[in-house]
């Protein structure tokens, strides 16, 4: 009879285990979509990400939107982006940085995506850095053309990327 | 849904790459550490110019630049699968 509470015990601390790992939250989402899609499952990213994105997720909703814009469905990405930025996300930054470099979704306007890849360099993050040294490598978003400068951000970027 | 819409789309796609628009993506995105001609610059980076690192399919090679493999950053997000598509296509021509 006594050893039926202690198994009672461990199966519930099991079950509520178990109900963590199927709830867990928008942050655990975002690392497990990036896993599936580093493993080529794309729906089941696209599955977590919708949900950590509905939770107002920053990341979660810039993650979302690139995978939409891999899709082509541009203007619902544009949407994703400029929530994720106006929360001060830089991959959100970035994002929609890039829809205004490309006038994917929205009119283009290079100042425009310049000032969002300003922003979101100054929060060290690498994609930003990688953006601008493709801006620089091709004279293009109203930087001249400059090798240098485009080595920098480079090398910028891989420091950040290293970064833990 | 629009995953599968995804994969088809791509499926189709494959057979109809635009090399040409993957030369002038990969001058921008690939060449200064993979080479102007597939030749690599940074170390450790793949020799295009070799049949073998790119015997693989299409879709393997879309999953890894998408995602990012080793010291290359993950394409997601700054080019259209599409797009890859067709660098891929151009990186087919140059081994």
């Amino acid at each position: 009879m006594t050893t039926r509470f202690p198994i009672r015990g461990m199966l519930c601390t099991l079950a509520l285990l178990t109900a963590g790992a199927l709830h867990a939250g928008p942050s655990e989402d975002v690392q497990q979509a990036d896993t599936l899609l580093r493993n080529g499952d794309l729906p089941g990213a696209m599955a977590l990400l919708r949900r950590a994105a509905d939770q107002d997720h920053p990341l979660a909703m810039a993650r979302l939107g690139d995978l939409l814009r891999a899709a082509e469905v541009e203007s619902e990405a544009v949407v994703l982006y400029r929530k994720s930025a106006e929360r001060g996300d830089p991959a959100g930054l970035v994002g929609l940085g890039r829809a205004h470099a490309d006038g994917a979704g929205v009119p283009r306007d290079p100042a425009r995506a310049l000032e969002l890849y300003r922003q979101a360099e100054q929060k060290d993050y690498a994609p930003a850095f990688d953006a601008l040294a493709r801006a620089y490598r091709t004279g293009t978003l109203g930087l001249p053309l400059d090798v240098q400068q485009a080595e920098a951000y480079q090398r910028k970027a891989a420091a950040a990327k290293g970064a833990p | 849904m629009l995953a599968a819409a995804l994969l088809t789309l791509l499926a189709t796609h494959a057979h109809g790459a635009d090399i040409n628009r993957g030369a002038t993506l990969y001058a921008t995105h690939c060449a200064a550490c993979h080479g102007a001609n597939g030749t690599p610059v940074m170390p450790g980076a793949p020799n295009f110019r070799r049949l073998e690192a790119l015997m693989r399919p299409d879709m393997q090679l879309l999953a890894s630049i998408r995602g990012g493999k080793g010291a290359m950053p993950g394409y997601l997000g700054v080019l259209r699968d599409r797009e890859i598509l067709d660098v891929v296509a151009y990186l087919r021509t140059l081994s």
